[in-house]
């Protein structure tokens, strides 16, 4: 027991004193739940704004009394969305009254590739009721840009819609009326009105921690003992390999549970969400998730034997696993070999399992595949293990 | 009095200091060309720093230093392509094989000899394709003499070349040390093992504490000693009361919690002596061993301590 | 002089692909980056069609037929009947379908899964152009003002996929050159490897040199990889300038052989000036733009990807290679001053450090 404890807190001590394993293994999961929420948590609202430069025709067509000009509907739009509460979304940029548009066009193209533009405009010289054209510039390598020529676009269909029915081809009540609503993805008490990314990537960047751990740092720590011959060394004493196996195994929990209530903390003061980890249905599931996590870790070691291609071999299963799995951004649409992988993997099934307990989200995958899948995968694992696991490679074991 | 010309190097008055440790404190020798010369002495004599400096990977705080004939300031790339070297700790660049790092240290000299010849001489022709990590302890050994012979150097410095070395290996690397002087090397070598320095040196200077304490050829140093005879017997918790009679009965003894070794000139006297005594002391002689002294012995005279301690 | 460089550099070079390590992550990674994100950013031939699910209350006034025949002409869309409202949200939840289209009495409910934030804009353009199209063809309406979309640069279509490919070439030069100072004048330092070297009059700096062409081969390897395996498996090719290209490759990889520089000049031990390479490098991944959109981050996020190399190495690529417009003065302006930084870097390292440690 005394041993057991002895190698427990080694282990431990080494994790408190390595700078680079606090960060990897404490800090970076934060960071990455951080970043991964707000990059696919979408608009983070205050800071976006469209640059749209508007480029006017020099002369306008047939201004007749009558009939308006393109120019001046869209003006009207543009003023009213300026005096509108929507004004914070758009920031719009006038050519100078001497410059032709095709001079402003020029210019705003240069700020267009390099993001200080997100669209140009470029009104027609036409007037109702002949149909003309809008040219929409666009910066297709930027987010920004797609999104504000989707809302142009939807803002030109509400023009023509509002011009025919100016025109009187059309009254207001026979247009169709078109809504649109989100349903509902939470298993919980309806309270969760919205979606929320953040919790949405909670279980996964959890269930990453417990890969990082089951697999790299087990692995990393054990190989780095076994090629130093220290673990031979050791069991030269009375030191039973169970016993070592025993005190690495309670250092790889604590490390996981410290995990878990960081992130968990980190959730609530940052996101100000607060999941309910510590229902028992959950905490069975994180364990085993952390049992799968850890049995890999031991096959990996009974197959790889060499130091050297043991690190190899764990960043080349724990990359796919971890990135082919639904963790961080939905993968259901892969297809071909990418598909087979997310099919087979382990952290997909773990990973839906964690987010319909949890009541997040809705498993695409049934309740039992969740439970099998990743099983089998342990099974098997242990069952490698079992046979060609060795304290001391090249030696006796 | 060796003349000047037949000196490969010669050191006066060199000094390297550390902070207050005076790792090197004022010592001259010379190293004759063509012959083996050993720095004797236990760890943290200095050994290493002065080889070091000779190599050229330190400088001087102090002292001269002439290499071949030329008086330097310090061991520079001119002289550098006259020395072969060999460090206590060798390490390479990994996933190099045995025949590309010859080639590659080949590259940094002026002149070199063919990596085959080398091969051959470090026998390691079978282990070209090999990757240096790859090698044994001793064939490492021998791939780090191959690239300290590898400009074809009038001198070679080795720093403690068989330390770690199982016995065998031991034995091949000393022989390809004899060989390298039949071919006319000049041979400079530390070491802390005493049966290496009577094996192999034509003369040993023994440092202690920064300083070079004696000097001669090891039959020198030994007869200088005086004593013809060690007597060597196992102490077994022998007590201070009794070690104190002895003590009054020889002049000369070491004593080690392991072992006692008294130093004699007439055994014909000394040992019916001893074995009068153990039997009044009622202790047995466990291990009794009778020897010719050794460089260890003129060390411990010396200094009062083992050159292991 | 000369001949000992070759020599060297063909020594070390060859030690450096041998090493497993050398092959993950400078060859391997950038694969299969490209694998998993050039799959999930590319929304061109590869993808599916948005699917539709349809669900007609009785209280319906417009015509099953007309909504059909309307999905069909785009070919971005197809459709699907549906006998349930539920049967239709659990299909959106199982990222089955992409919108359900609930028709009631004359008007339309489009609904989406909120938790497909990225796709969700686009798939709501289709939706509104369903009920567009509509509207047009019951009432026979006009379409006074068209729109028509203006790609700029010279490639139309999403250009997150296209940017990956020079974004990727820059990970595998950064992966070839990030580490190799610190391994120079920490890790050999610290195993006695230059010791050795240092008691021969070899010249520091030739080997120094030596040391960092050698890792040049690996960076084109890595690159003519991806330009292959780009071709083959997403079809994609690109208008590049190889008399920029092949020189950039190279200039590249010394950039990031500054940045080492730069970490070694705080590096103690060999061990935490690769931790601390490692550490950035993934910030880099992250904080670049290139693997993920950083428009979203707050602004001070944003500015983080100024100070990132490999932020500017990605861009010029992308100019070299097409994807975007090039602009010679900025690129000569960011690359050359990069350069002569890392250059500046590397040689400040190469004199502070002794081969002799004391």
């Amino acid at each position: 027991m005394l041993a057991i404890k002895n190698i427990f807190l080694k282990h431990l001590r080494k994790q408190l004193r390595d700078r680079y394993s606090i960060f990897w293994n404490l800090v970076f999961p934060l960071v990455l739940l951080t970043i991964l929420a707000l990059i696919f948590g979408g608009q983070t609202g205050e800071d976006i704004s469209f640059d749209i430069s508007i480029a006017r025709p020099e002369s306008v067509r047939d201004t007749s009394e009558e009939n308006q000009s393109y120019a001046m509907i869209i003006d009207d739009v543009i003023r009213s969305i300026e005096e509108s509460e929507d004004s914070r979304w758009f920031q719009f940029h006038h050519q100078d009254p001497e410059q032709s548009a095709e001079e402003f066009i020029a210019q705003e193209e240069e700020f267009l590739e390099s993001g200080d533009r997100h669209l140009i405009l470029k009104i027609p010289e036409g007037s109702l009721p002949e149909p003309d054209q809008i040219e929409i510039y666009r910066q297709p390598g930027s987010q920004l840009s797609n999104i504000a020529a989707d809302v142009i676009n939807s803002i030109v269909t509400e023009i023509n819609r509002e011009i025919n029915i100016a025109e009187g081809n059309v009254s207001r009540e026979q247009l169709i009326a078109t809504t649109s609503r989100q349903i509902d993805v939470s298993l919980s008490n309806g309270e969760e009105d919205s979606f929320s990314m953040a919790e949405y990537l909670v279980p996964g960047i959890i269930l990453f921690t417990f890969l990082s751990s089951g697999v790299e740092v087990l692995v990393g720590r054990i190989s780095s003992m076994r090629a130093r011959g220290i673990l031979r060394r050791y069991f030269a004493t009375p030191l039973k390999p169970i016993q070592y196996f025993a005190g690495i195994l309670a250092f790889i929990i604590v490390l996981s549970i410290v995990q878990v209530l960081l992130i968990h903390g980190w959730s609530i003061f940052f996101f100000d969400i607060n999941l309910d980890l510590f229902n028992f249905d959950f905490i069975f599931y994180m364990v085993f998730a952390l049992i799968v996590s850890v049995s890999m870790g031991f096959m990996v070691l009974s197959l790889v034997k060499s130091k050297e291609s043991v690190g190899v071999v764990t960043q080349a299963l724990t990359y796919p696993m971890a990135f082919l799995s639904g963790i961080f951004f939905e993968v259901t649409g892969m297809t071909g070999i990418l598909g087979l992988i997310v099919a087979i993997n382990p952290m997909t099934y773990l990973v839906n399992g964690m987010r319909d307990i949890l009541g997040v989200y809705p498993s695409p995958t049934s309740d039992l595949l969740n439970l099998i899948v990743p099983a089998i995968w342990m099974i098997g694992s242990i069952a490698i293990s079992l046979v060609k696991f060795s304290w001391n490679p090249g030696g006796d074991s | 009095m060796t003349a000047s010309n037949q000196r490969a190097i010669e050191i006066n008055g060199l000094k390297k200091y550390y902070g207050s440790v005076k790792a090197v404190d004022g010592i001259s020798f010379y190293v004759k060309k063509g012959q083996i010369f050993t720095l004797l002495g236990p760890n943290g004599a200095g050994k290493t720093t002065t080889i070091e400096i000779l190599e050229g990977l330190k400088e001087a705080d102090a002292g001269q230093i002439e290499f071949f004939g030329r008086k330097v300031d310090k061991i520079g790339s001119q002289e550098k392509e006259d020395i072969g070297v060999l460090l206590q700790k060798n390490n390479y660049i990994e996933k190099v094989k045995v025949k590309e790092m010859l080639k590659m240290f080949s590259s940094f000299y002026k002149k070199s000899l063919p990596i085959n010849d080398i091969l051959e001489k470090i026998a390691l022709k079978d282990k070209e394709d090999a990757f240096v990590e790859s090698l044994s302890g001793g064939q490492q050994q021998r791939l780090s003499i191959g690239l300290a012979l590898i400009n074809d150097p009038k001198i070679l410095y080795l720093d403690e070349p068989t330390t770690g070395l199982d016995p065998q290996a031991r034995r091949n690397l000393w022989d390809l040390i004899e060989d390298l002087k039949n071919d006319g090397k000049t041979i400079f070598l530390t070491t802390h093992y005493m049966d290496e320095a009577e094996k192999l040196s034509d003369y040993v200077y023994i440092m202690d504490q920064g300083k070079i304490i004696a000097d001669g050829t090891p039959e020198e140093l030994i007869d200088n000693l005086g004593q013809e005879n060690v007597i060597d017997f196992a102490r077994n918790g022998l007590k201070d009361n009794k070690i104190a009679e002895l003590k009054e009965i020889y002049s000369k003894i070491k004593i080690t919690p392991e072992e006692i070794s008294i130093y004699v000139q007439d055994l014909s006297s000394a040992l019916p002596a001893l074995i009068n005594w153990a039997e009044k002391a009622d202790k047995k002689l466990d291990n009794l061993k009778i020897r010719r002294p050794n460089l260890e012995d003129v060390f411990i005279e010396l200094t009062g301590k083992g050159l292991r301690d | 002089m000369f001949k000992q460089y070759l020599n060297n550099t063909k020594i070390l070079s060859l030690a450096f692909l041998r090493d497993k390590e050398t092959v993950f992550y400078v060859l391997v990674l950038p694969l299969l980056f490209m694998l998993i994100f050039g799959s999930l950013y590319s929304d061109g031939e590869g993808r599916h069609q948005d699917r539709v699910l349809l669900y007609f209350e009785d209280t319906a006034t417009i015509s099953q037929s007309e909504i059909e025949e309307v999905i069909e002409s785009n070919q971005g869309l197809s459709y699907q009947h549906i006998n349930s409202i539920e049967e239709g949200e659990q299909l959106l939840r199982d990222y089955e379908a992409e919108t359900l289209l609930r028709v009631n009495g004359d008007g339309l409910e489009f609904s989406y899964n909120p938790a497909r934030i990225q796709d969700n804009p686009a798939i709501e353009q289709q939706s509104m152009a369903i009920a567009r199209e509509l509207d047009i063809r019951k009432y026979n309406l006009e379409t006074y003002l068209q729109t028509e979309i203006i790609d700029t640069g010279d490639f139309a279509g999403s250009s997150q996929f296209l940017s990956l490919f020079p974004g990727l070439i820059a990970l595998g030069l950064a992966s070839s050159g990030l580490f190799v100072i610190v391994e120079l004048f920490i890790y050999h330092k610290e195993k006695g490897v230059l010791k050795r070297m240092a008691a021969s009059p070899l010249s520091r700096n030739s080997f120094t040199f030596a040391l960092i062409s050698s890792r040049m081969p690996a960076s084109l390897l890595s690159t003519a990889l991806i330009l292959v395996s780009s071709r083959y498996i997403f079809n994609v090719s690109f208008n590049i300038n190889w008399f920029l290209f092949i020189p950039y490759i190279i200039i590249g990889t010394v950039i990031m052989m500054g940045l080492g520089a730069l970490i070694t000049l705080f590096a103690t031990t060999a061990d935490s000036g690769f931790q601390a390479a490692s550490i950035l490098l993934t910030v880099m991944i992250f904080f670049s733009g290139i693997y993920f959109p950083i428009e979203f981050l707050p602004s001070y996020f944003q500015q983080v990807s100024r100070f990132l190399p490999l932020t500017y190495l990605a861009r010029g690529l992308q100019q070299i290679m097409g994807v975007s417009q090039l602009d010679p003065t900025s690129l000569a302006m960011e690359t050359g001053g990069l350069l002569i930084l890392s250059i500046a870097l590397i040689l400040v390292v190469s004199k502070k450090s002794s081969w002799v440690a004391d």
